[in-house]
């Protein structure tokens, strides 16, 4: 008798899909619901009347082109004309973008909360899956950042999740199909606005935890001109290096994430326009992706700035001042630790 | 009985490393993008300056250059301190 048949009694195993086989059966589906929309919903130009012809390639691209500004879904001041700002908007309305990030923060919130609502007894799977993503998140922030890092993985966590789900929102219809609804990410608008939360707090906990004078001392080491003028002066220059840098880290936050998720965007419905099925599910699996480390750089880079921003200048500016004097009357080494 | 799903492949060395990956991702995006912003702003700082003294190419040449120095300068302290940091 062959030894590879079960043994008499033995339970078949259930049968499961494997990762490959997933992939596949998912890109399958993509497809068959892409020709499904291309067959019953064919493209057309919303500049153009109702009815008119749709000559390819223009009137396709035209048809799933989104713009920059999102769409005005309430106007909160239906008085005052719009704003004429190609991309940053300042008028005060509801837009698509911010009525988005309301629906994903709260279906969000609402999911983490089912999940966790086990409390101390027997967690349940959904709750074993919360406890092993913030885990994993937790031992990924103290990994990069050290134990000064665990106090702000709760931070790291949520500007993670929310602008993980916000990203990948918009690679599911009817979001960025409709005009109501858009990612959010791809609104400069949105992004600007979670760069500057996430640049309050890195100046609110440096100041917090060094001080007016601690942390002000970063940017302007006057003291280094006790050690004399030469290292004096390039510890400002260096401090004054920093202070605009600190100023760049918002704009860097905000362009990065917009910049990548409306081009992402952009191209995925220009590609899909132009080649219908096979190409844009291959883009989609890359957007899939790209989105990920998107929402990765966001946190790791907020969660990163707060760590330096919290650390002592000691071995900040007045130790390149010091090795740059150094270098000039001819010495090397490195400074001995605590030598200011 | 729910079966457990937390393991410890995901919080030993390679979740070490995986967070060291996507700090050096960022930080070579950061850098990019720093030096970008800064050479730009330098620019149009002195395509503006420019334009209200007439002395164009001037100040668009000094700004660009000072912008791409400042930004390089910049990148440097940005790398000197999240290298300091990743290697802690």
């Amino acid at each position: 008798m062959s030894s590879d048949l079960p043994p008499t009694g033995t339970p078949a195993k259930p049968h499961r899909l494997s990762f490959g086989r997933l992939l596949v059966l998912l890109a399958i589906v993509v497809i068959v619901i892409d020709a499904v929309a291309f067959a019953f919903f064919p493209p057309f130009d919303p500049g153009q009347p109702t009815g008119a012809a749709c000559p390819f390639p223009v009137c396709y691209i035209n048809g799933t082109l989104e713009l920059p500004p999102p769409h005005v879904v309430f106007d909160l001041t239906p008085a005052e004309p719009a704003s004429s700002g190609l991309v940053i908007t300042a008028h005060p309305s509801i837009t698509s973008t911010l009525l988005t990030i309301w629906i994903v923060a709260g279906l969000l919130l609402a999911a983490i909360i089912v999940m966790t609502r086990g409390g101390a007894g027997v967690p349940g799977r959904l709750q074993n899956v919360a406890e092993w993503a913030y885990e994993s998140l937790e031992s990924f922030g103290t990994s990069l950042g050290g134990p000064a890092a665990k106090r702000y993985v709760p931070l790291f966590a949520s500007f993670f999740l929310l602008i993980l789900f916000c990203n990948w929102s918009g690679l599911v219809p009817p979001v960025s199909r409709v005009d109501f609804l858009r990612a959010p990410t791809s609104d400069v608008n949105a992004t600007i606005g979670l760069a500057l939360v996430a640049f309050f707090i890195i100046e609110f906990e440096g100041f917090r935890r060094l001080g007016v004078r601690g942390y002000l001392g970063k940017f302007f080491p006057f003291y280094e001109f006790k050690k004399g003028v030469g290292a004096g002066v390039i510890a400002v220059f260096v401090g004054l290096i920093e202070l605009m840098l600190e100023f760049v880290k918002p704009l860097t936050l905000s362009m990065r994430l917009f910049g990548n998720i409306y081009g992402g965007e952009v191209a995925l419905g220009v590609m899909t326009s132009l080649t219908l099925v096979v190409l844009p599910v291959a883009l989609l699996g890359l957007e899939f992706m790209l989105n990920f480390i998107q929402a990765l750089i966001f946190s790791v880079l907020t969660l990163m700035f707060i760590v330096l921003a919290i650390e002592s200048h000691d071995h900040e500016e007045g130790e390149m001042g010091h090795e740059a004097m150094e270098s000039l009357e001819g010495k090397s080494g490195p400074i001995p630790a605590g030598a200011h | 009985m729910a079966r457990l799903l937390y393991s410890g492949r995901v919080t030993g060395s390679e979740v070490n490393g995986l967070g060291r990956g996507s700090a050096y991702l960022a930080l070579f995006s950061e850098i990019g993008f720093v030096l970008f912003v800064t050479t730009m702003g330098g620019a149009l700082a002195g395509h503006w300056l420019d334009e209200q003294l007439r002395t164009n190419p001037l100040f668009v040449l000094l700004g660009f250059l000072g912008g791409a120095g400042m930004g390089a300068l910049a990148d440097y302290r940005l790398i000197t301190r999240f290298l300091t940091k990743l290697e802690d």
